[in-house]
């Protein structure tokens, strides 16, 4: 008996604890289908309608911003991989002069925060020219040193046998990269890319500060914008939150094992 | 860092190869990272604008001493200091019992799992947005608070709770992250101890106490400083429920953080080496508590 209250008890403490996360984004998808007038209330399922993501993708260039994410987040993505691949995979395991050097670098980049940068950063930005475009939310940002510590850690895993086999089969250091171990980075490739993917996806800060004409904005600060233009609206601005958030969490539902992994193998900052 | 003892001859193609690897990311590094970090630090000593970048006069310390004169800054400090002091522990707490919760072997565990994670994925703009509506007076929130006896508030646009509701967001968001750390801290200790200390008949609470929670010790110090540097560094939630109303910080400078406060004086008041200058001291104060994890935990520990 006392074991069938503990275990009844458990599963109303877990269940609980679930609707605390999944409340608010079932209450922005419930009202986010409500016509204003019913938005709050329990309603029946027959008052729903997609009114609110009509307007939304009618009233403003909601497909440009998604679009503009999507060009920022992957490009980003290309960038930060190579950088981080090829630089991690030099310091875990070529020789190279001044290798302590670089990693001594990378260990104490790691430790500035980012915003120091911001200020700097918009005024190089602005004296390129590049204020106010999506290349200046990529290019500066082709490099972060958290996936090079990262994908430095995953080559120290990798044998130096398979590298000095690939050797005698007569690749050069270049070659045996590119032929052998590359192949073997998938993990790793998609540990980063999730990583990568929520981050630049939510990034606000950045693409707030740097880039000022609606259409050239990302998804999240054109939802800020239209959470502050109509407030009063909690159904379109709910469309706004659900469009926001659903393909990030459909990426994170595809690769969560290679991202739940990231975060456990070797203690990565989020 | 595994090295060999035995000094091989490094040839010439391997230190090419090694140079040319390392090269994209030693570029876009002085590019977009020396370089503008050592602007920073000099436009910190300096007086500057946007709008005058010719008139930039050296001033020393000065931008330094002043913050301390500062009230505006002093209260972003105050409120920086004590979100992270009351933030952090909450967050250990619960992610250890979320934790805990999850290691027991139940059907449906992953899912609960991945659910509990979810919102570290959500973007802190769109937390923000669906929580304003939640925390809104009339808000659904709010309804439930009233019929337990609170009054009806707008949590942000209050003084004393708009820091708690930036707080509450935050602590939503990342608790199931930092539930991951410990997990996996839980899964590196050996199922035999476990086994030992039933058969010596230790209650679970005694496990826990004399087993789990020592040799989390660790885990439990990443959670900590990763934590503090993740609340030092929140800005998206507070810009995204501030944006609509008084601007950053408001109401009344409650939510004002030294990240906040360094955003308003670079690009709201043009005051850029003063901003600059409170960036500066964040740095320093994450360097330091980024040391105290490298000199705490070993340096052994980053191989």
């Amino acid at each position: 008996m006392k074991k069938i209250i503990s275990r009844v008890l458990f599963w109303v403490l877990v269940i609980v604890l679930a609707c605390m996360f999944l409340v608010p984004m079932i209450y922005a998808i419930y009202n986010s289908l409500l016509p204003l007038d019913k938005v709050n209330k329990i309603v029946s399922p027959t008052n729903f309608t997609l009114q609110n993501y009509k307007d939304l993708f009618t009233n403003y260039p909601v497909l440009t911003w998604l679009g503009n994410t999507v060009i920022v987040a992957g490009l980003t993505l290309i960038f930060e991989l190579t950088t981080a691949l090829l630089a991690g995979y030099a310091l875990a395991k070529l020789r190279f002069p001044g290798r302590n050097m670089a990693f001594m670098i990378v260990l104490i980049t790691m430790m500035v925060p980012f915003q120091v940068l911001l200020t700097p950063l918009y005024i190089m930005i602005s004296k390129l020219g590049w204020n106010d475009t999506l290349t200046g939310l990529i290019v500066p940002f082709m490099l972060q040193m958290l996936y090079v510590f990262m994908a430095r850690q995953y080559y120290l895993t990798i044998p130096d046998e398979l590298i000095e086999a690939a050797r005698i089969d007569g690749y050069g250091y270049i070659g045996s990269y590119f032929r052998i171990i590359l192949p073997l980075s998938k993990s790793i490739i998609a540990t980063i890319s999730i990583f990568n993917f929520v981050q630049s996806w939510n990034a606000y800060i950045v693409p707030s500060t740097f880039v000022s004409s609606k259409e050239k904005f990302t998804m999240v600060v054109g939802l800020n914008t239209l959470k502050d233009t109509y407030f009063n609206r909690i159904n379109l601005s709910m469309a706004g939150v659900v469009v926001t958030c659903v393909p990030i969490l459909i990426v994170f539902l595809l690769l969560q094992k290679q991202l739940i992994r990231g975060i456990a193998s070797d203690g990565i900052k989020g | 860092m595994k090295k060999s003892k035995t000094k091989e001859v490094v040839s010439f193609s391997e230190k090419k190869a090694g140079l040319l690897f390392i090269l994209p990311a030693a570029i876009c590094w002085v590019l977009w990272f020396l370089t503008p970090f050592i602007q920073a630090v000099y436009l910190s000593f300096h007086e500057y604008s946007y709008l005058m970048p010719d008139q930039k006069k050296f001033i020393g310390l000065e931008n330094y001493v002043q913050m301390w004169q500062d009230p505006k800054f002093i209260l972003a400090l105050k409120n920086t200091l004590l979100f992270v002091a009351i933030t952090v522990p909450v967050m250990v707490v619960i992610s250890l019992g979320l934790a805990v919760i999850l290691q027991s072997k139940f059907r449906a565990r992953g899912a609960f799992r991945t659910i509990y994670f979810i919102p570290y994925t959500v973007a802190g703009v769109a937390v923000a947005t669906m929580f304003m509506y939640l925390f809104v007076k009339g808000g659904a929130v709010q309804v439930f608070m009233t019929n337990l006896g609170f009054k009806d508030v707008t949590w942000y646009a209050d003084v004393k709770l708009a820091m708690p509701f930036i707080g509450i967001m935050f602590i939503w968001q990342l608790v199931g992250f930092y539930m991951i750390y410990y997990l996996s801290g839980m899964q590196a200790i050996p199922e035999s101890l476990y086994e030992a200390a039933r058969i010596d008949g230790a209650s679970k609470l005694n496990i826990f106490r004399y087993i789990t929670l020592p040799l989390l010790k660790s885990t439990t110090y990443l959670v900590v400083i990763y934590s503090i540097i993740q609340a030092f560094q929140i800005f998206d939630q507070i810009a995204a429920v501030t944006s609509a109303s008084g601007g950053l910080g408001s109401p009344a400078g409650a939510t004002n953080t030294l990240l906040t406060y360094f955003y308003l004086n670079s690009f709201k008041y043009y005051k850029v080496g003063y901003g600059c200058a409170i960036a500066v001291v964040l740095f320093l104060i994450i360097l330091l508590v980024s040391l105290a994890q490298k000199k705490l935990s070993g340096s052994g520990d980053l191989d």
